[in-house]
């Protein structure tokens, strides 16, 4: 028998959505897709009108299809925003640079100004030099710190109001279960927020909070999107793993157990009374971009680096006299 | 009372046998350091090499401090052990049975005069086994009950007493309290729902069964393993609102003329609960074996177990970590003890516990979000979950007629009694959108 579409109830259904189960042809698919991130947009306002909006883009298919489905919705329902593609170049071989290539061709798809910042050209190091020096062992740490810091200068240098990155709902679901594992009670607060760091000058969004990692590849491969499907040579290493692989069963059994995540995060009862939870920020003493320490994570890694000392901000010990991890409190900040 | 599926256990227990052993590692013999005379045979708390004195006295005092500082039991209080025959509760009734005293007219330093009975439910219909297998699991409850504490009361009970005999409504519908559950049972597809709602049952017969036979505690054998596991799992189900109100050690949410929850044990992990077990010579009465089409699916409690396990056994800090994470969230005002005993006086101050619960759900007894009410009154909603709130409305509005006809809505056990009552009458699987936590298209309508 043919199931037949159950949005439209004309077309033959092309896919079951893993989000709600439904027998749905592709036409409404994307309609659905589309109208429920143009949803999250209107009723969280994400954007305001004439904002100029960083799209974080890696060339993975979070990130393509945000680029995609902004764009379209920018101009089906007169946002009014002045996107651009922003991506970080981390110097890995046989990773970005073939990545950096479907950013590039994006740039023609969707007719968006693309700004490309390399690790190398802000901080002296490729991610390939990194793991040279360091070895496989918190090589991710390096890679997550100083890309957070890129995109912010490069949001900066672009003079951008705002960021959108491709976080989805999977993402944050796995960040909200690894914050209760790890007994981070501030960060689980926060984590599930759809706009960060409000009073920042680019505050960064995510559009496809309550997006299902499926219905994102399954829109990039019927859409047939230009995306790079690789994973990062380094990432195998990575830390994600075990909570990744409990949210897929998770959903598996019950599909909404990705949205009740969050919205047990968003519904915890924490304790607000006490003030010393948010870390108030600041400006690093060396680069100058926002900190809520004295120095930036970023400038202590590479000093690390710099140094020849790789576990310089990385191992958990604190310094003598409340100093930050591995820098003593003495030392000369001004070099 | 433990609910836990077999695989869950085994896990527990297949790391609670690598580290208990690790006392003598390398050959060498420890001594125990509390008492600095005998042998170390076990690994407390994962740290402490203890030997099997101590280590009871330590799990005891763990105990002991819980019921003091928080006042959990009183002199003259009548306090029901939930016992399922499993570690943690077989183990809650020696420690409290340890600290009673037994005359209750001549203060004891350090005893505390009350008197105990102990509860079993049988549940035999809900797991699917047979009459004689659910026969033989309770004569070994009581076998082991008989062997560890002869001088309690123990009252055994089925889960489908939950249908009030008294009820005239039972009667009409012309099928037995077996044939209810079943067909309630039946009604729930999601597998979740339904080990959920034979725990909400489970609870509400307990404590209805404390009630009737005067008790005015009820004592349940959740330990942090089990706390760590139904972290993670209500986070699974968006029960992050309701999650502070199951794991403290005092849980008043039955109000003045029910008997509050205390879960006495809550602090110590199930691995030392196991090895007392192993240590006092009783060994544990596991549920009898689900047949084998309701093993193959997993549910989101099954899988929560399977991920606490499976870290704990790489990371032994998972579960402590995790409780500390989960006791951060803020608890409700009937987690605290209405009164206080000795020193613990300076601890709670004079807040009396205020019985005035939010609204609670009326099958789960987990309070309701200011979300959750807002999608039940079906004014938040603006998007494709309207159809769910509509039926979530529909079966609103039958429960509350159900339960009208029914005595008012005084005794909260009573009226979802009415309510299941109601839908094991209609068929009507509901039970899956009128439990927030279980509910199905109301969810995505309540975040988007």
């Amino acid at each position: 028998m043919v199931k037949i579409c159950c949005a439209c109830g004309k077309e033959k259904a092309a896919l079951k959505r893993p989000k709600t189960s439904e027998q749905i042809c592709k036409t409404c698919f994307y309609a659905a897709l589309e109208e429920e991130v143009h949803e999250t947009i209107t009723k969280h306002k994400l954007f305001s009108p004439r904002e100029r909006v960083a799209v974080a883009a890696s060339g993975g298919k979070d990130s393509t299809v945000l680029a995609h489905i902004l764009t379209t919705l920018n101009e089906r329902y007169k946002y009014g925003l002045d996107l651009f593609l922003l991506s970080i170049d981390e110097g890995i071989t046989g990773y970005r640079d073939d990545s950096l290539e479907t950013v590039k061709r994006n740039e023609q798809q969707y007719g968006i100004p693309l700004k490309i910042l390399s690790y190398k050209e802000l901080y002296g190091w490729t991610m390939d030099e990194i793991v040279r020096a360091i070895g496989h062992r918190n090589n991710c740490t390096f890679c997550g710190v100083f890309r957070r810091q890129a995109l912010d200068r490069g949001a900066a240098l672009m003079k951008a109001d705002k960021m959108a990155t491709g976080h989805n709902a999977d993402d944050i679901a796995e960040t909200v279960l690894l914050n209760i594992l790890r007994g981070d009670v501030p960060r689980l607060g926060r984590c599930a927020n759809i706009i960060t760091g409000e009073d920042s000058a680019q505050p960064r969004v995510k559009p496809f909070k309550y997006t299902y990692e499926k219905e994102i590849v399954m829109y990039a491969f019927f859409k047939k999107l230009d995306y790079f499907s690789t994973e990062c040579i380094y990432a195998p290493y990575a830390a994600r793993g075990a909570a990744r692989e409990f949210v897929k069963d998770l959903e598996l059994v019950r599909p909404r157990a990705i949205c009740d995540l969050i919205r047990s995060a968003e519904e915890f009862r924490l304790d607000t009374r006490e003030g010393q939870s948010m870390p108030v920020a600041g400006k690093c003493q060396r680069c100058g971009y926002i900190s809520s320490q004295d120095v930036c994570k970023a400038c202590v890694l590479l000093e690390g680096l710099n140094k020849g000392l790789p576990n310089l901000g990385v191992s958990r010990t604190r310094g003598p006299k409340g100093g930050k991890a591995g820098l003593p409190a003495s030392v000369d900040i001004s070099t | 009372m433990v609910m836990g599926s077999r695989k869950g256990e085994e896990m527990l227990h297949r790391s609670d046998r690598k580290e208990s052993d690790s006392t003598t590692r390398w050959g060498i013999e420890t001594v125990c350091v509390k008492c600095k005379a005998t042998t170390a045979q076990v690994l407390a708390k994962q740290q402490e090499s203890l030997c099997w004195d101590c280590f009871h006295a330590s799990l005891g005092k763990t105990v002991r401090k819980a019921v003091r500082l928080r006042g959990l039991v009183q002199p003259g209080d009548k306090v029901l052990v939930a016992v399922s025959g499993g570690h943690a509760s077989t183990v809650l009734l020696r420690l409290l049975n340890e600290m009673r005293n037994l005359n209750m007219v001549r203060e004891e330093r350090g005893q505390i005069a009350f008197q105990m009975g102990a509860v079993y439910v049988g549940e035999g219909l809900a797991n699917g086994s047979s009459p004689e297998e659910s026969r033989r699991a309770m004569e070994a409850v009581s076998a082991l009950h008989q062997a560890s504490a002869p001088d309690v009361p123990l009252h055994c009970v089925l889960l489908e007493d939950i249908f009030d005999a008294e009820d005239e409504r039972l009667a009409d519908m012309g099928m037995d309290k077996g044939g209810l559950l079943v067909n309630l049972l039946q009604a729930v597809e999601d597998v979740t729902g339904r080990e959920d709602l034979i725990e909400s049952l489970r609870n509400a017969l307990m404590v209805r069964v404390a009630a009737r036979l005067g008790y005015n505690k009820l004592a349940r054998g959740d330990c942090a393993t089990r706390v760590a596991v139904r972290t993670i799992a209500s986070a699974a189900k968006g029960a992050g609102f309701a999650l502070p109100a199951s794991i403290q050690h005092f849980d008043g949410r039955a109000g003045k003329e029910g008997p509050a929850v205390i879960c006495p044990v809550r602090d110590l992990p199930m691995k030392d609960l196991a090895m007392l077990c192993h240590h006092l010579g009783a060994a544990p009465v596991l549920p009898p074996r689900p047949p084998q089409r309701a093993r193959r699916k997993a549910s989101l409690n099954t899988l929560a177990e399977g991920f606490v396990a499976g870290l704990q056994s790489a990371l032994p800090s998972t579960v402590p970590t995790i409780v500390r994470t989960a006791l951060k969230l803020q608890a409700f005002p009937w987690n605290q003890p209405s009164t206080t005993l000795g020193r613990g006086k300076d601890q709670n101050g004079a807040s009396p516990a205020d019985p005035a619960p939010a609204s609670l759900c009326s099958i789960c007894c987990a309070p309701l979000s200011p979300t959750e009410i807002t999608a039940m009154q079906g004014v938040g909603g603006n998007t494709h979950g309207g159809g769910g709130i509509q039926l979530m409305n529909a079966v609103q509005e039958k429960i509350e007629g159900a339960a009208n006809t029914s005595t008012p809505v005084g005794s909260r056990v009573r009226s979802s009694t009415g309510l299941l009552l109601f839908m094991a009458n209609t068929a009507l699987d509901s039970v899956d959108q009128a439990c927030p936590h279980n509910w199905t298209p109301v969810s995505t309508a309540l975040i988007q």
